[in-house]
């Protein structure tokens, strides 16, 4: 059958699991992973799987590419202790924390929500947004499309002034040309029109994202999808969910270390940025920052990790209200935690990925000496060789603005692991730079393509990974942070 | 057709009118307020056209959300629709109708002067539309607690019938007058750039 033509079906019909594993390049993965083992942890559970901790990175869409990464990891017989992600990362990370028994894996119940999951109806906000969010976001360099619409505009315009200007100084000698001329005027007028309707439409677009906290999709269906998730696997309320993610099953250590499995406990993290107090959180450890213990069953799990993906302007922010201010305990909590005299009444989240987009200083514990399981990372790297050769002279304003953005925005993790090197052994990076982050209108190839672009990260992390350089690696750090 | 004698004169009166409706009208938008998910403002235009299905069913309820607030909202709303109902509508229509009208006459071939002759008297149609669609708004407003069912992640979003219905009205009630009032100006500019006016 022709390239094309496969295409075609498989863009038309209803992805399924198998549709994702069954790829030859994840199956070739799966394969060589399943038949190299590896030693990457010293704790063990009674099947022999080995036990990481894992933070998975934000990235809109790209976070389809995370799946296939923890896929393989789990085909290599590695299963997850504690897990913390941001944005896409954190819809991930809620979708394995959710699922009861840590000793199975996670990931066919992730491809199953995935391959269910109609994108398009993510992007909830206004039709028209919608169809100029489509019409935009398919290729990673929107601004040619732009400027291709200017510039069609502008042509049309000239076209219809010079018909007019040429027409009405010939009608006199030809007077035909007159109805052609008054045709003309009546063309101009419509296209005005149109200028018209699309700046009043555009400005009340404007509008409404002000008035709906500057987001052009109001996320609920996104909400609702979790929701939905977090509560077919039981987990109705905060509770639930850090009851499932402490959760931890029989392990051991790995023979002949001897320093045991104590105060080993599961955790998840959900990180989001706060902007009325303007501070990054940590969801749901932050919780009781908003609710009294008793009243935490009034917030919904699902709404961290919604707080966690707010992409700003794309999603509107997610609040979080009535928080209870003249509680003495949460006046202590927030002076404590955030030297806040008096808290805000209600919070406003946007994504996580402002501040810490690869929280990956989560689970660095600096007393520890030889660690006895490494922190996993995945980190989708939209970097093009372009970026790294770009001319500074030679940027436009937008892309002067971005850079001097992402400086900012990326610095906090940047920071930590330029100090702490050896967290970077843990990390592996699966190339995304061809697909656009925002683009939700992925065809079905597109996401198995994603999906085994991060299967072949995870594959080539793992022949790279050495457990006794980590471990070395730790300690020589332990030794020269305890020395200094 | 119909030549109407005065044109100018009748056609600045129904203009002024439309002006003074909708000097009026802003003027009690200051008082439209909504719980969704805050406390925010919003405009007639959102009623008009809602985004996605029970929208508006939504955007009247988040009005009773605001209890201190609902009545004087409420009562504002009403106003805006009273104005278009007695002011704003007769004459906005009667406007492009003069124009489309005083075109026809005015143009010498025979497909002018049937277009611009149909697009006068189509006016009737947005007219008609616009009075149901205020009477649909006013039946609404009135209602407290409107049923808007329950997100459900694993089914298509559920379109309602008074959705669709909405959308169709707008394409009729809005482009009917725009393409009626655009024509007639753009001949009009011929008219006057030509000096055969």
């Amino acid at each position: 059958m022709p390239a094309k033509k496969v295409d075609k079906a498989l863009n038309s019909k209803q992805l399924t699991v198998d549709d994702f594993k069954n790829d030859a390049r994840v199956k070739a993965c799966a394969d060589h992973v399943r038949s190299n083992p590896k030693v990457v942890s010293d704790v063990l559970d009674d099947e022999g799987n080995q036990y990481v901790h894992l933070v998975q990175k934000g990235g809109g869409v790209l976070g389809v590419a995370l799946v296939g990464y923890v896929y393989i990891l789990e085909q290599a017989g590695i299963r997850f202790l504690k897990m913390a992600g941001t944005s896409a990362g954190a819809i991930n990370t809620s979708l394995m924390v959710i699922q009861d028994d840590k000793t199975k894996t996670k990931s066919d119940y992730l491809i199953d929500a995935l391959s269910k999951l109609d994108m398009f109806r993510l992007v909830d906000g206004h039709p028209f947004a919608k169809r100029v969010i489509k019409h935009f976001v398919k290729d990673p360099d929107y601004t040619k499309r732009v400027k291709k619409i200017v510039r069609t505009a502008a042509i049309v315009l000239i076209t219809l002034l010079v018909s007019a200007f040429v027409l009405m100084g010939l009608q006199d000698d030809f007077p035909i040309l007159s109805i052609a001329a008054c045709f003309v005027f009546v063309l101009m007028g419509l296209y005005f029109l149109g200028l018209g309707v699309a700046g009043v439409y555009f400005s009340s677009l404007m509008k409404r994202l002000k008035t709906a906290g500057f987001g052009v999709n109001p996320g609920d269906f996104f909400y609702d999808w979790v929701k939905y998730h977090m509560k077919a696997n039981g987990v109705n309320t905060v509770a639930d969910l850090e009851r499932r993610a402490r959760k931890v099953p029989k392990l051991k250590i790995r023979t002949p270390r001897t320093d045991g499995i104590d105060n080993l406990t599961g955790d998840v993290v959900f990180i989001t940025s706060e902007l009325v107090t303007q501070n990054k959180f940590e969801l749901p450890r932050m919780a009781n920052l908003f609710r009294s213990e008793n009243k935490m069953g009034e917030l919904q799990p699902a709404g961290f990790v919604r707080a966690s993906m707010s992409i700003p302007v794309f999603f509107e922010s997610y609040y979080i209200k009535d928080i209870p201010v003249h509680d003495k305990k949460i006046q202590e909590l927030w002076a404590v935690t955030f030297d806040l005299k008096t808290p805000p009444d209600t919070v406003r989240f946007v994504d996580g990925g402002i501040l810490s987009n690869f929280p990956i200083n989560l689970f660095y514990n600096k007393d520890i000496n030889i660690p006895r399981l490494p922190t996993f990372g995945i980190d989708l790297d939209d970097s093009t060789p372009e970026d790294k050769e770009n001319v500074p002279e030679n940027w436009s304003l937008v892309g002067y603005l971005g850079r001097m953005f992402n400086t900012v925005r990326y610095y906090y993790d940047k920071d930590f692991s330029l100090q702490n090197k050896v967290m970077n052994l843990g990390v592996g990076k699966v190339p995304v730079s061809e697909y656009n982050w925002l683009n939700f209108f992925l065809t079905n190839q597109q996401k198995i393509d994603l999906f085994a672009a991060g299967a072949e990260a995870a594959k080539k992390f793992l022949d790279g990974f050495n457990w006794k350089e980590y471990k070395d690696g730790r300690h020589t750090y332990f030794i020269q942070k305890t020395k200094a | 057709m119909i030549h109407i004698p005065n044109t100018g004169l009748y056609f600045c009166i129904a203009f002024a009118v439309m002006l003074l409706a909708t000097w009026l009208m802003s003027r009690q938008g200051r008082h439209l307020f909504t719980k969704d998910p805050l406390r925010r403002k919003f405009t007639m235009l959102e009623m008009e056209f809602p985004a996605k299905s029970y929208e508006l069913e939504t955007l009247i309820n988040g009005i009773y959300l605001l209890p201190d607030e609902a009545p004087k909202t409420i009562k504002a709303l009403k106003k805006q629709l009273l104005l278009d109902y007695l002011l704003f509508i007769p004459a906005v229509y009667s406007c492009i109708y003069i124009l489309c009208m005083h075109i026809a006459v005015e143009l010498k071939t025979e497909v002018g002067r049937y277009w611009f002759m149909g697009l006068g008297w189509a006016q009737i149609i947005p007219f008609i539309l616009d009075y149901i669609e205020n009477t649909y708004f006013w039946i609404m407003i009135n209602k407290r607690n409107i049923p808007v069912p329950k997100p459900d992640v694993t089914k298509p979003e559920p379109v309602s019938r008074p959705f669709k219905m909405m959308q169709l009205l707008q394409v009729f009630k809005w482009g009917i007058p725009l393409i009626g009032a655009v024509c007639s100006i753009s001949v009009v500019a011929y008219f006057w750039l030509s000096g055969r006016y």
